[in-house]
């Protein structure tokens, strides 16, 4: 990657991330809780996605991932 | 109690939040307990001249607003043990804030560590005015540009009616333009502000470039060391000066000038 694609990869994560508001923000801290977590039982193929919904009080939580190996101990 | 070391200048883009940045690194590097508050409300970049900017959970509100306690408030840095980041709001300006709730903490701060580094904001407003009140020592950094020292005279100014420990550190100091008598060198402007001369930072192209894809202390092995040098001038209480201009002298040196001045 160059320089140049590298300096655009970060401005662009800091640009998002001076967008998210306080939950959101949280929602990062918790990804990278969670990523932790999966990774002792499954492979993680790729990323993790975390959806936090706020509507009316209720949250609403989706966790998306791939597993590309299950890692089972016996 | 651990010193409380306040970075101001007046004018903007004279390098403050690099130099913060780069000195807490060194210190930290030096063994020290290091805590470096951004305290440009609204505007801060502190924690992307550490290159931690994506470990940053939660800030001076949350704590404000009890939903972080003070440790985990602050962000430990990914190079040293004993360095960490504080993060003001980056939406919420200085006037939002509980003035004696911020002199807690710093306070605070000043117990748990050694040393607390404060980046300020630019200007003289009443951020300034609150911060170099209850900081030990005052920091004023400049660079050789008459604007820069004009603004750091009028901080100065300010400073010495505080009657406290005061230096100033000159930085973006070019060695061509020194030897060819075209700028300022570091010891004419702390002699013109009246301010004991702390160090110099010399410009640098790493920091330019590379201060854009990781931490400034990390952009080239010539920046570490001047950063080095400025951090035990600060825990020794030296001036020493590293020297930006052994490139220009010389018969290459004066090639090099003149190439320099032609791009
Ligand atoms: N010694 C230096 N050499 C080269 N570039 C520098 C140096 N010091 C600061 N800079 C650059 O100058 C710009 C302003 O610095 P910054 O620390 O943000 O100033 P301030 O906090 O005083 O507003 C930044 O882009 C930084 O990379
Ligand atoms: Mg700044």
């Amino acid at each position: 990657m160059s320089l140049n694609e590298r300096i655009e990869n970060r401005l662009n994560l800091i640009l998002t991330m001076d967008k998210f508001d306080k939950k959101d923000k949280l929602s990062e801290a918790f990804k990278a809780d969670l990523i932790k977590v999966f990774s002792s039982y499954f492979k993680l193929d790729g990323d993790l996605n975390v959806d936090i919904k706020v509507e009316n009080n209720d949250y609403s939580i989706n966790i998306f991932g791939k597993a590309s190996d299950i890692y089972c101990y016996q | 109690m651990g010193r409380i070391i306040g970075f101001v200048s007046g004018k903007g883009g004279v390098g403050k939040s690099c130099i913060t940045a780069g000195i807490g690194k060194a210190l930290a590097n030096l063994n020290k307990s290091v805590c470096l508050v951004d305290f440009d409300f609204g505007l801060n970049n502190l924690d992307l001249m550490l290159g931690i900017e994506t470990n940053v959970v939660y800030d001076l509100t949350d704590y404000f607003a009890g939903r972080s306690r003070l440790r985990q408030t602050l962000v430990p840095d990914s190079e040293f043990d004993g360095l960490y980041y504080l993060s003001t709001h980056k939406a919420l300006s200085f006037d939002s804030v509980d003035r004696s709730l911020l002199k807690e903490v710093i306070t605070k701060l000043g117990e748990v560590f050694e040393y607390v580094l404060i980046d300020c904001s630019a200007g003289m407003g009443q951020d300034f005015k609150f911060i170099v009140n209850i900081v030990s020592e005052i920091i004023v950094v400049s660079t050789p540009n008459i604007c820069a020292i004009r603004d750091a005279s009028k901080v100065a100014s300010e400073v010495f009616k505080l009657k406290k420990q005061a230096g100033v550190i000159v930085n973006k100091v070019r060695g061509d333009l020194v030897l060819g008598g075209k700028s300022f060198d570091e010891k004419q402007i702390a002699k013109t502000l009246g301010l004991k001369l702390i160090g110099v930072m010399p410009e640098y192209e790493a920091i330019s470039v590379y201060s854009s894809i990781k931490s400034v202390y990390n952009t080239s092995l010539e920046v570490k060391n001047a950063f080095m040098i400025l951090a035990k001038n600060i825990l020794k209480n030296t001036s020493f000066c590293v020297d930006y201009t052994y490139k220009f002298k010389g018969v290459i040196g004066a090639l090099r000038r003149k190439l320099k001045a032609r791009a």
